[in-house]
Protein backbone atom coordinates (compact mmCIF):
# COMPACT_ATOMS: atom_id res chain seq x y z
CA UNK A 1 0.00 0.00 0.00
CA UNK A 2 2.76 2.41 0.92
CA UNK A 3 4.56 1.71 -2.36
CA UNK A 4 1.42 2.73 -4.21
CA UNK A 5 1.18 5.90 -2.18
CA UNK A 6 4.80 6.70 -2.95
CA UNK A 7 4.16 6.39 -6.67
CA UNK A 8 1.36 8.90 -6.45
CA UNK A 9 3.63 11.13 -4.39
CA UNK A 10 5.97 11.61 -7.31
CA UNK A 11 3.24 13.31 -9.26
CA UNK A 12 2.23 15.64 -6.43
CA UNK A 13 3.44 19.21 -6.48
CA UNK A 14 5.73 20.32 -3.69
CA UNK A 15 5.41 23.79 -2.16
CA UNK A 16 8.15 26.34 -2.60
CA UNK A 17 9.86 28.04 0.30
CA UNK A 18 8.32 31.50 0.14
CA UNK A 19 9.35 34.65 1.99
CA UNK A 20 6.41 34.22 4.37
CA UNK A 21 7.44 30.66 5.23
CA UNK A 22 11.04 31.72 5.79
CA UNK A 23 9.90 34.60 7.98
CA UNK A 24 7.76 32.35 10.18
CA UNK A 25 10.52 29.77 10.39
CA UNK A 26 13.24 32.26 11.30
CA UNK A 27 11.12 34.14 13.83
CA UNK A 28 9.86 30.95 15.51
CA UNK A 29 13.23 29.23 15.66
CA UNK A 30 14.90 32.50 16.66
CA UNK A 31 12.43 33.16 19.47
CA UNK A 32 12.76 29.69 20.96
CA UNK A 33 16.55 29.68 20.64
CA UNK A 34 16.84 33.14 22.22
CA UNK A 35 14.65 32.13 25.16
CA UNK A 36 16.63 28.93 25.70
CA UNK A 37 19.99 30.69 25.53
CA UNK A 38 18.77 33.45 27.88
CA UNK A 39 17.48 30.92 30.43
CA UNK A 40 20.63 28.84 30.41
CA UNK A 41 22.90 31.89 30.52
CA UNK A 42 21.04 33.07 33.59
CA UNK A 43 21.00 29.65 35.23
CA UNK A 44 24.71 29.18 34.57
CA UNK A 45 25.64 32.65 35.82
CA UNK A 46 23.67 32.09 39.03
CA UNK A 47 25.15 28.60 39.29
CA UNK A 48 28.65 29.99 38.90
CA UNK A 49 27.97 32.42 41.72
CA UNK A 50 26.42 29.82 44.00
CA UNK A 51 28.44 26.77 43.04
CA UNK A 52 25.81 25.11 40.86
CA UNK A 53 24.34 23.01 43.67
CA UNK A 54 20.70 23.16 44.61
CA UNK A 55 20.43 24.44 48.14
CA UNK B 1 -4.47 11.93 62.20
CA UNK B 2 -2.00 9.59 63.87
CA UNK B 3 1.40 10.74 64.92
CA UNK B 4 3.86 11.19 62.12
CA UNK B 5 6.86 8.91 62.17
CA UNK B 6 9.87 10.28 60.44
CA UNK B 7 12.60 8.12 59.07
CA UNK B 8 15.16 8.98 56.39
CA UNK B 9 15.13 12.30 54.56
CA UNK B 10 13.53 12.64 51.16
CA UNK B 11 16.04 12.54 48.36
CA UNK B 12 17.31 15.70 46.64
CA UNK B 13 18.45 16.76 43.22
CA UNK B 14 22.20 17.25 43.03
CA UNK B 15 22.49 20.20 40.65
CA UNK B 16 20.16 22.64 38.99
CA UNK B 17 21.38 21.68 35.53
CA UNK B 18 20.67 18.05 36.39
CA UNK B 19 17.15 18.99 37.49
CA UNK B 20 16.52 21.04 34.32
CA UNK B 21 17.74 18.22 32.09
CA UNK B 22 15.71 15.62 34.00
CA UNK B 23 12.57 17.76 33.74
CA UNK B 24 13.35 18.43 30.07
CA UNK B 25 13.85 14.69 29.62
CA UNK B 26 10.40 14.21 31.10
CA UNK B 27 8.92 16.67 28.60
CA UNK B 28 10.93 15.88 25.47
CA UNK B 29 9.41 12.78 23.93
CA UNK B 30 8.47 11.26 20.62
CA UNK B 31 5.87 13.98 20.13
CA UNK B 32 8.55 16.66 19.80
CA UNK B 33 10.11 14.99 16.77
CA UNK B 34 7.11 13.29 15.21
CA UNK B 35 3.83 14.87 16.32
CA UNK B 36 4.71 18.55 16.27
CA UNK B 37 5.77 18.92 12.61
CA UNK B 38 2.71 17.02 11.41
CA UNK B 39 0.43 19.15 13.60
CA UNK B 40 2.02 22.32 12.26
CA UNK B 41 1.77 21.20 8.66
CA UNK B 42 -1.89 20.18 9.02
CA UNK B 43 -2.98 23.29 10.91
CA UNK B 44 -1.95 26.30 8.94
CA UNK B 45 1.80 25.81 8.55
CA UNK B 46 3.68 28.89 9.74
CA UNK B 47 0.51 30.53 11.03
CA UNK B 48 0.09 27.54 13.40
CA UNK B 49 2.92 29.09 15.38
CA UNK B 50 0.76 32.09 16.31
CA UNK B 51 -1.78 30.09 18.36
CA UNK B 52 1.07 27.77 19.38
CA UNK B 53 3.11 30.54 21.00
CA UNK B 54 0.03 32.17 22.50
CA UNK B 55 -0.93 28.82 24.03
CA UNK B 56 2.62 28.41 25.33
CA UNK B 57 2.45 31.81 26.97
CA UNK B 58 -1.05 31.71 28.44
CA UNK B 59 -1.47 28.03 29.15
CA UNK B 60 1.73 26.01 28.90
CA UNK B 61 4.16 28.02 31.00
CA UNK B 62 1.63 29.03 33.70
CA UNK B 63 0.38 25.45 34.09
CA UNK B 64 3.93 24.23 34.24
CA UNK B 65 4.63 26.68 37.07
CA UNK B 66 1.48 25.45 38.79
CA UNK B 67 2.74 21.87 38.73
CA UNK B 68 6.23 22.85 39.88
CA UNK B 69 4.76 24.92 42.69
CA UNK B 70 2.35 22.19 43.79
CA UNK B 71 5.13 19.62 43.73
CA UNK B 72 7.56 21.70 45.76
CA UNK B 73 4.81 22.57 48.27
CA UNK B 74 3.82 18.91 48.62
CA UNK B 75 7.44 17.86 49.01
CA UNK B 76 7.86 20.29 51.87
CA UNK B 77 5.14 18.39 53.68
CA UNK B 78 6.67 15.04 52.84
CA UNK B 79 4.50 14.15 49.86
CA UNK B 80 5.82 13.41 46.39
CA UNK B 81 2.70 12.11 44.66
CA UNK B 82 -0.63 13.70 43.78
CA UNK B 83 -2.75 12.26 46.64
CA UNK B 84 -0.58 13.91 49.30
CA UNK B 85 -0.01 17.07 47.28
CA UNK B 86 -3.75 17.54 46.76
CA UNK B 87 -4.40 16.77 50.43
CA UNK B 88 -2.12 19.51 51.74
CA UNK B 89 -3.40 22.08 49.26
CA UNK B 90 -7.09 21.35 49.70
CA UNK B 91 -8.15 20.34 53.20
CA UNK B 92 -11.04 18.22 52.13
CA UNK B 93 -11.49 14.46 52.59
CA UNK B 94 -12.01 13.92 48.87
CA UNK B 95 -8.85 15.73 47.77
CA UNK B 96 -6.46 12.84 48.33
CA UNK B 97 -8.73 10.45 46.44
CA UNK B 98 -8.76 12.72 43.41
CA UNK B 99 -4.99 12.32 43.46
CA UNK B 100 -5.45 8.71 42.39
CA UNK B 101 -5.40 10.01 38.82
CA UNK B 102 -1.86 11.27 39.39
CA UNK B 103 -0.82 7.75 40.38
CA UNK B 104 -2.67 5.40 38.06
CA UNK B 105 -2.65 7.43 34.84
CA UNK B 106 1.14 7.91 34.68
CA UNK B 107 1.59 4.26 35.65
CA UNK B 108 -0.59 3.12 32.74
CA UNK B 109 1.18 5.48 30.34
CA UNK B 110 4.52 4.29 31.72
CA UNK B 111 3.65 0.68 30.92
CA UNK B 112 2.58 1.12 27.31
CA UNK B 113 5.03 3.92 26.58
CA UNK B 114 7.88 1.67 27.69
CA UNK B 115 6.66 -0.94 25.20
CA UNK B 116 7.04 1.69 22.47
CA UNK B 117 10.45 2.71 23.82
CA UNK B 118 11.45 -0.96 23.62
CA UNK B 119 10.56 -0.96 19.93
CA UNK B 120 12.86 2.04 19.46
CA UNK B 121 15.65 0.18 21.21
CA UNK B 122 15.02 -2.67 18.80
CA UNK B 123 15.31 -0.39 15.79
CA UNK B 124 18.47 1.14 17.26
CA UNK B 125 19.88 -2.40 17.35
CA UNK B 126 18.60 -3.25 13.85
CA UNK B 127 20.23 -0.07 12.54
CA UNK B 128 23.61 -1.19 13.84
CA UNK B 129 23.18 -4.64 12.31
CA UNK B 130 21.66 -3.20 9.12
CA UNK B 131 18.82 -5.75 9.34
CA UNK B 132 16.25 -3.69 7.42
CA UNK B 133 18.66 -2.16 4.91
CA UNK B 134 17.97 -3.31 1.38
CA UNK B 135 14.27 -3.92 2.11
CA UNK B 136 11.48 -2.23 0.17
CA UNK B 137 8.94 0.00 1.93
CA UNK B 138 6.41 -2.82 2.15
CA UNK B 139 9.07 -5.14 3.51
CA UNK B 140 10.10 -2.56 6.15
CA UNK B 141 6.42 -2.29 7.11
CA UNK B 142 6.23 -6.06 7.46
CA UNK B 143 9.49 -5.97 9.43
CA UNK B 144 8.03 -3.42 11.87
CA UNK B 145 4.63 -5.06 12.22
CA UNK B 146 6.12 -8.49 12.85
CA UNK B 147 8.36 -6.88 15.47
CA UNK B 148 5.39 -5.21 17.16
CA UNK B 149 3.09 -8.21 16.99
CA UNK B 150 3.96 -11.03 19.35
CA UNK B 151 1.70 -13.36 17.36
CA UNK B 152 3.42 -12.66 14.04
CA UNK B 153 6.60 -14.64 13.46
CA UNK B 154 6.74 -13.98 9.73
CA UNK B 155 9.91 -11.87 9.99
CA UNK B 156 11.03 -12.03 13.62
CA UNK B 157 10.49 -14.56 16.35
CA UNK B 158 7.27 -13.50 18.08
CA UNK B 159 9.02 -12.69 21.35
CA UNK B 160 11.77 -10.46 19.94
CA UNK B 161 9.77 -7.26 20.45
CA UNK B 162 8.95 -8.27 24.00
CA UNK B 163 12.62 -9.05 24.62
CA UNK B 164 13.57 -5.46 23.81
CA UNK B 165 10.76 -4.31 26.09
CA UNK B 166 12.25 -6.42 28.87
CA UNK B 167 15.71 -4.93 28.33
CA UNK B 168 14.30 -1.39 28.34
CA UNK B 169 12.27 -2.09 31.46
CA UNK B 170 15.30 -3.56 33.24
CA UNK B 171 17.25 -0.41 32.44
CA UNK B 172 14.44 1.79 33.78
CA UNK B 173 14.16 -0.28 36.97
CA UNK B 174 17.91 0.04 37.45
CA UNK B 175 17.75 3.84 37.02
CA UNK B 176 14.75 4.15 39.36
CA UNK B 177 16.46 1.96 41.92
CA UNK B 178 19.47 4.25 42.00
CA UNK B 179 17.30 7.15 43.12
CA UNK B 180 16.88 10.78 42.18
CA UNK B 181 20.40 12.18 41.98
CA UNK B 182 22.17 8.84 41.48
CA UNK B 183 19.83 7.48 38.82
CA UNK B 184 17.37 9.87 37.18
CA UNK B 185 19.67 12.90 37.27
CA UNK B 186 22.62 10.89 35.94
CA UNK B 187 20.49 9.51 33.11
CA UNK B 188 19.52 13.05 32.15
CA UNK B 189 23.04 14.43 32.47
CA UNK B 190 24.38 11.80 30.06
CA UNK B 191 21.32 11.19 27.91
CA UNK B 192 20.08 14.68 27.11
CA UNK B 193 23.36 16.02 25.66
CA UNK B 194 23.54 12.89 23.48
CA UNK B 195 19.94 13.45 22.37
CA UNK B 196 20.58 17.08 21.43
CA UNK B 197 23.95 16.31 19.84
CA UNK B 198 22.49 13.57 17.64
CA UNK B 199 19.47 15.71 16.75
CA UNK B 200 21.63 18.67 15.72
CA UNK B 201 23.89 16.43 13.58
CA UNK B 202 20.87 14.82 11.92
CA UNK B 203 19.23 18.21 11.29
CA UNK B 204 22.40 19.43 9.58
CA UNK B 205 22.58 16.25 7.47
CA UNK B 206 18.92 16.45 6.47
CA UNK B 207 19.04 20.13 5.54
CA UNK B 208 22.09 19.55 3.35
CA UNK B 209 20.58 16.64 1.44
CA UNK B 210 20.47 17.05 -2.32
CA UNK B 211 17.04 17.36 -3.91
CA UNK B 212 15.51 14.21 -5.42
CA UNK B 213 12.98 13.82 -8.24
CA UNK B 214 10.10 13.98 -5.80
CA UNK B 215 11.20 16.54 -3.25
CA UNK B 216 13.84 18.45 -1.35
CA UNK B 217 14.57 19.58 2.23
CA UNK B 218 13.43 23.09 1.23
CA UNK B 219 10.09 21.65 0.11
CA UNK B 220 9.83 19.92 3.49
CA UNK B 221 10.44 23.18 5.31
CA UNK B 222 7.95 24.92 3.03
CA UNK B 223 5.44 22.18 3.82
CA UNK B 224 5.73 22.88 7.54
CA UNK B 225 6.12 26.65 7.50
CA UNK B 226 4.09 28.07 4.57
CA UNK B 227 1.49 30.28 6.27
CA UNK B 228 -2.21 29.77 5.72
CA UNK B 229 -3.87 32.82 7.21
CA UNK B 230 -7.36 31.37 6.91
CA UNK B 231 -6.38 28.78 9.54
CA UNK B 232 -6.37 31.48 12.22
CA UNK B 233 -10.14 31.74 11.97
CA UNK B 234 -10.55 28.02 12.59
CA UNK B 235 -11.22 27.06 16.23
CA UNK B 236 -9.83 23.57 15.65
CA UNK B 237 -6.43 25.03 14.83
CA UNK B 238 -6.36 26.87 18.16
CA UNK B 239 -7.42 23.73 20.01
CA UNK B 240 -4.76 21.73 18.16
CA UNK B 241 -2.11 24.28 19.15
CA UNK B 242 -3.22 24.30 22.79
CA UNK B 243 -3.35 20.51 22.81
CA UNK B 244 0.15 20.26 21.38
CA UNK B 245 1.50 22.64 24.03
CA UNK B 246 -0.31 20.74 26.76
CA UNK B 247 1.03 17.35 25.73
CA UNK B 248 4.54 18.42 24.78
CA UNK B 249 5.20 19.90 28.23
CA UNK B 250 4.02 16.64 29.87
CA UNK B 251 1.38 18.53 31.81
CA UNK B 252 -1.25 16.57 33.71
CA UNK B 253 0.84 13.45 34.19
CA UNK B 254 1.75 14.02 37.83
CA UNK B 255 5.42 13.49 37.08
CA UNK B 256 6.35 17.19 37.31
CA UNK B 257 4.87 17.25 40.84
CA UNK B 258 7.01 14.33 41.88
CA UNK B 259 10.24 15.72 40.43
CA UNK B 260 9.56 19.13 41.99
CA UNK B 261 8.80 17.51 45.36
CA UNK B 262 12.52 16.84 45.72
CA UNK B 263 13.19 20.58 45.95
CA UNK B 264 13.44 22.69 49.07
CA UNK B 265 11.34 25.72 49.90
CA UNK B 266 14.02 28.18 48.80
CA UNK B 267 14.97 26.37 45.60
CA UNK B 268 13.97 28.45 42.58
CA UNK B 269 11.20 27.08 40.41
CA UNK B 270 10.34 30.12 38.27
CA UNK B 271 13.55 30.31 36.23
CA UNK B 272 14.26 26.59 36.44
CA UNK B 273 10.77 25.76 35.20
CA UNK B 274 11.02 28.26 32.38
CA UNK B 275 14.39 26.79 31.39
CA UNK B 276 12.81 23.35 31.22
CA UNK B 277 9.99 24.61 29.01
CA UNK B 278 12.37 26.45 26.71
CA UNK B 279 14.59 23.36 26.38
CA UNK B 280 11.56 21.36 25.38
CA UNK B 281 10.52 24.04 22.90
CA UNK B 282 14.00 24.10 21.39
CA UNK B 283 13.80 20.34 20.85
CA UNK B 284 10.33 20.69 19.34
CA UNK B 285 10.38 23.83 17.21
CA UNK B 286 14.01 23.89 16.13
CA UNK B 287 14.92 20.20 15.91
CA UNK B 288 11.46 18.71 15.48
CA UNK B 289 10.79 20.78 12.40
CA UNK B 290 14.12 20.14 10.70
CA UNK B 291 14.54 16.36 10.73
CA UNK B 292 11.65 14.01 10.03
CA UNK B 293 9.42 16.05 7.71
CA UNK B 294 12.15 17.61 5.54
CA UNK B 295 13.80 14.18 5.24
CA UNK B 296 10.56 12.41 4.39
CA UNK B 297 9.49 15.07 1.88
CA UNK B 298 12.89 14.84 0.19
CA UNK B 299 12.42 11.13 -0.46
CA UNK B 300 8.64 10.77 -0.74
CA UNK B 301 7.33 14.20 -1.74
CA UNK B 302 4.67 15.99 0.27
CA UNK B 303 1.75 13.68 -0.46
CA UNK B 304 3.85 10.57 0.11
CA UNK B 305 5.04 11.88 3.46
CA UNK B 306 1.48 12.84 4.40
CA UNK B 307 0.16 9.44 3.40
CA UNK B 308 2.61 7.72 5.73
CA UNK B 309 1.99 10.28 8.48
CA UNK B 310 -1.74 9.59 8.23
CA UNK B 311 -1.07 6.08 9.52
CA UNK B 312 0.29 7.54 12.74
CA UNK B 313 3.38 9.29 14.00
CA UNK B 314 5.04 6.06 14.95
CA UNK B 315 4.79 4.51 11.50
CA UNK B 316 6.03 7.79 10.13
CA UNK B 317 9.03 7.88 12.45
CA UNK B 318 9.95 4.25 11.87
CA UNK B 319 8.97 3.26 8.35
CA UNK B 320 9.46 6.54 6.52
CA UNK B 321 12.72 7.27 8.28
CA UNK B 322 14.00 3.73 7.73
CA UNK B 323 13.56 4.29 3.99
CA UNK B 324 15.15 7.74 4.24
CA UNK B 325 18.29 6.33 5.86
CA UNK B 326 18.58 3.68 3.19
CA UNK B 327 18.48 6.41 0.57
CA UNK B 328 21.18 8.65 2.06
CA UNK B 329 24.06 9.36 -0.31
CA UNK B 330 27.24 7.41 0.39
CA UNK B 331 28.01 3.87 1.54
CA UNK B 332 25.51 1.90 3.60
CA UNK B 333 27.31 2.42 6.90
CA UNK B 334 26.62 6.19 6.63
CA UNK B 335 22.91 5.44 6.54
CA UNK B 336 23.29 2.94 9.38
CA UNK B 337 25.03 5.52 11.56
CA UNK B 338 22.38 8.14 10.82
CA UNK B 339 19.64 5.59 11.53
CA UNK B 340 21.31 4.59 14.78
CA UNK B 341 21.44 8.26 15.82
CA UNK B 342 17.77 8.78 14.96
CA UNK B 343 16.36 5.76 16.77
CA UNK B 344 18.72 6.17 19.70
CA UNK B 345 17.76 9.81 20.21
CA UNK B 346 14.10 8.76 20.15
CA UNK B 347 14.96 5.98 22.59
CA UNK B 348 16.57 8.51 24.96
CA UNK B 349 13.61 10.86 24.57
CA UNK B 350 11.35 7.95 25.43
CA UNK B 351 13.26 6.42 28.30
CA UNK B 352 13.72 9.73 30.15
CA UNK B 353 9.96 10.24 29.89
CA UNK B 354 9.27 6.67 31.01
CA UNK B 355 11.39 7.10 34.11
CA UNK B 356 9.48 10.28 34.96
CA UNK B 357 6.13 8.54 34.48
CA UNK B 358 7.06 5.83 36.97
CA UNK B 359 8.19 8.37 39.55
CA UNK B 360 4.81 9.26 41.14
CA UNK B 361 4.19 5.62 42.06
CA UNK B 362 7.79 5.34 43.29
CA UNK B 363 7.32 8.35 45.57
CA UNK B 364 3.92 7.19 46.82
CA UNK B 365 5.16 3.82 48.04
CA UNK B 366 8.31 5.28 49.53
CA UNK B 367 6.56 8.16 51.28
CA UNK B 368 3.53 6.36 52.64
CA UNK B 369 4.59 2.76 53.11
CA UNK B 370 8.30 3.15 53.82
CA UNK B 371 9.29 0.61 51.18
CA UNK B 372 12.94 1.05 50.10
CA UNK B 373 13.27 2.52 46.63
CA UNK B 374 14.97 -0.55 45.12
CA UNK B 375 12.10 -2.74 46.24
CA UNK B 376 9.55 -0.27 44.89
CA UNK B 377 11.43 -0.11 41.59
CA UNK B 378 11.44 -3.91 41.35
CA UNK B 379 7.74 -4.05 42.23
CA UNK B 380 6.83 -1.48 39.58
CA UNK B 381 9.04 -3.36 37.14
CA UNK B 382 7.24 -6.62 37.87
CA UNK B 383 3.84 -4.97 37.45
CA UNK B 384 4.97 -3.34 34.21
CA UNK B 385 6.34 -6.61 32.89
CA UNK B 386 3.04 -8.36 33.56
CA UNK B 387 0.81 -5.63 32.17
CA UNK B 388 3.28 -4.87 29.39
CA UNK B 389 2.76 -8.44 28.25
CA UNK B 390 -0.96 -7.71 28.11
CA UNK B 391 -0.26 -4.58 26.04
CA UNK B 392 1.82 -6.60 23.61
CA UNK B 393 -0.46 -9.65 23.59
CA UNK B 394 -3.61 -7.67 22.80
CA UNK B 395 -1.86 -4.96 20.78
CA UNK B 396 -3.88 -5.67 17.66
CA UNK B 397 -7.07 -5.73 19.74
CA UNK B 398 -6.61 -2.07 20.66
CA UNK B 399 -5.30 -2.53 24.21
CA UNK B 400 -2.56 0.07 23.82
CA UNK B 401 -4.85 2.50 21.98
CA UNK B 402 -7.47 2.28 24.73
CA UNK B 403 -4.94 3.13 27.42
CA UNK B 404 -3.48 5.87 25.27
CA UNK B 405 -6.93 7.42 24.81
CA UNK B 406 -7.88 7.39 28.49
CA UNK B 407 -4.64 7.51 30.44
CA UNK B 408 -2.45 9.29 27.89
CA UNK B 409 -4.91 11.87 26.55
CA UNK B 410 -8.25 12.46 28.29
CA UNK B 411 -6.96 11.63 31.77
CA UNK B 412 -4.26 14.28 31.56
CA UNK B 413 -6.77 17.00 30.79
CA UNK B 414 -9.02 15.82 33.65
CA UNK B 415 -6.07 15.82 36.05
CA UNK B 416 -4.95 19.31 34.97
CA UNK B 417 -8.54 20.55 35.33
CA UNK B 418 -8.63 19.28 38.92
CA UNK B 419 -5.29 20.74 39.91
CA UNK B 420 -5.93 24.20 38.46
CA UNK B 421 -9.24 24.40 40.30
CA UNK B 422 -7.60 23.27 43.54
CA UNK B 423 -5.26 26.25 43.16
CA UNK B 424 -8.01 28.62 42.08
CA UNK B 425 -10.78 27.66 44.49
CA UNK B 426 -9.14 25.95 47.47
CA UNK B 427 -5.53 27.01 47.93
CA UNK B 428 -6.00 30.52 46.56
CA UNK B 429 -4.29 32.13 43.59
CA UNK B 430 -2.74 34.94 45.68
CA UNK B 431 -1.29 32.48 48.16
CA UNK B 432 0.02 30.33 45.35
CA UNK B 433 1.57 33.38 43.68
CA UNK B 434 3.57 34.00 46.87
CA UNK B 435 4.49 30.34 47.03
CA UNK B 436 5.72 30.45 43.44
CA UNK B 437 8.10 33.28 44.27
CA UNK B 438 9.74 31.59 47.26
CA UNK B 439 13.46 31.56 46.48
CA UNK B 440 12.75 32.72 42.95
CA UNK B 441 15.56 33.82 40.64
CA UNK B 442 13.01 35.39 38.33
CA UNK B 443 10.27 37.89 39.07
CA UNK B 444 7.32 36.56 37.11
CA UNK B 445 5.43 39.39 35.36
CA UNK B 446 2.13 40.15 37.09
CA UNK B 447 0.35 39.44 33.84
CA UNK B 448 0.71 35.75 34.73
CA UNK B 449 -1.23 36.25 37.95
CA UNK B 450 -4.25 37.16 35.86
CA UNK B 451 -3.56 34.12 33.67
CA UNK B 452 -3.41 31.81 36.67
CA UNK B 453 -6.51 33.29 38.25
CA UNK B 454 -8.76 33.47 35.23
CA UNK B 455 -7.41 32.25 31.92
CA UNK B 456 -5.92 28.88 32.87
CA UNK B 457 -8.97 27.65 34.89
CA UNK B 458 -11.40 28.78 32.21
CA UNK B 459 -9.26 27.41 29.41
CA UNK B 460 -8.97 23.98 31.03
CA UNK B 461 -12.70 23.93 31.71
CA UNK B 462 -13.31 24.71 28.06
CA UNK B 463 -10.72 22.16 26.90
CA UNK B 464 -12.29 19.47 29.06
CA UNK B 465 -15.78 20.30 27.78
CA UNK B 466 -14.52 20.30 24.20
CA UNK B 467 -12.70 17.01 24.65
CA UNK B 468 -15.69 15.57 26.47
CA UNK B 469 -18.07 16.37 23.66
CA UNK B 470 -15.86 15.66 20.67
CA UNK B 471 -13.60 12.85 21.82
CA UNK B 472 -14.34 11.36 25.26
CA UNK B 473 -18.00 10.55 24.73
CA UNK B 474 -17.43 8.86 21.35
CA UNK B 475 -14.44 7.01 22.84
CA UNK B 476 -16.53 5.89 25.81
CA UNK B 477 -19.12 4.49 23.43
CA UNK B 478 -16.33 3.02 21.29
CA UNK B 479 -17.71 4.72 18.21
CA UNK B 480 -15.82 3.69 15.11
CA UNK B 481 -13.92 0.91 16.88
CA UNK B 482 -13.47 -2.20 14.76
CA UNK B 483 -15.62 -5.10 16.11
CA UNK B 484 -12.57 -7.30 16.62
CA UNK B 485 -11.11 -4.67 18.97
CA UNK B 486 -14.11 -4.29 21.28
CA UNK B 487 -13.10 -7.17 23.57
CA UNK B 488 -9.46 -6.07 23.86
CA UNK B 489 -10.47 -2.50 24.59
CA UNK B 490 -12.92 -3.58 27.28
CA UNK B 491 -10.18 -5.68 28.83
CA UNK B 492 -7.82 -2.67 28.82
CA UNK B 493 -10.54 -0.49 30.29
CA UNK B 494 -11.35 -3.04 33.01
CA UNK B 495 -7.71 -3.34 34.05
CA UNK B 496 -7.40 0.43 34.25
CA UNK B 497 -10.56 0.68 36.39
CA UNK B 498 -9.21 -2.09 38.63
CA UNK B 499 -5.97 -0.13 39.01
CA UNK B 500 -7.93 2.97 40.01
CA UNK B 501 -9.85 0.95 42.64
CA UNK B 502 -6.63 -0.52 44.04
CA UNK B 503 -5.14 2.98 44.04
CA UNK B 504 -8.09 4.33 46.05
CA UNK B 505 -7.76 1.52 48.60
CA UNK B 506 -4.02 2.19 48.93
CA UNK B 507 -4.62 5.91 49.40
CA UNK B 508 -7.16 5.19 52.13
CA UNK B 509 -4.73 2.86 53.84
CA UNK B 510 -1.86 5.35 53.51
CA UNK B 511 -3.76 8.24 55.04
CA UNK B 512 -5.47 6.16 57.72
CA UNK B 513 -2.10 5.38 59.24
CA UNK B 514 -0.97 9.00 58.87
CA UNK B 515 2.60 7.78 58.81
CA UNK B 516 5.19 9.49 56.68
CA UNK B 517 8.33 7.56 56.14
CA UNK B 518 10.53 10.22 54.63
CA UNK B 519 11.55 13.42 56.34
CA UNK B 520 10.01 16.56 54.74
CA UNK B 521 12.42 19.21 53.53
CA UNK B 522 11.65 21.69 56.32
CA UNK B 523 12.70 19.19 58.92
CA UNK B 524 16.15 18.71 57.50
CA UNK B 525 19.16 19.87 59.35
Amino acid sequence: MISLLMQTAAAAANPELTGGAIAFMVVSIGAVTTLTVWCFARVLSIGKREGGKLD
Amino acid sequence: MAEITIQPSRERWGTRIGLILAMAGNAVGLGNFLRFPVQAANNGGGTFMIPYFIALLVVGIPLMWVEWGMGRYGGRHGYGAAPGVFQVMWKHPVAKYLGVLGLVLPLCVFIYYTVVVGWLLGFTFFSITGSYFGLSTDEVSAFLYSFQNIHDSSVHGGWIGFLFYGITLALIVWVLGRGISGGIEKLALYGMPILFGFAILLAIRVLTLPATEVGSPAAGLAFIWTPDWSALGNAKVWIAAAGQIFFTLSLGTGSIHTYASYLKKKDDIALTGLSTASTNEFAEVVLGSTIAIPAAVTFFGVSGALAIASRGSFDFGIIAMAMVFQGLPGPQFVGQIAAFMWYFLLFIAGITSSVALASPAMAFFQDHFGIPRKQVALGIGALALTLGLAVVWWYNQGFLSEWDDWAGTFGLVIFAFIEIWIIRAAFGTARFWDELHQGSDLRIPHFFYFILRWVAPLFLTFLLAWFGATAMWPALRMDGVAPEQIGGRWLARSIMIAMVVVGLVLIRKAFQSGVLYRKPAEEET
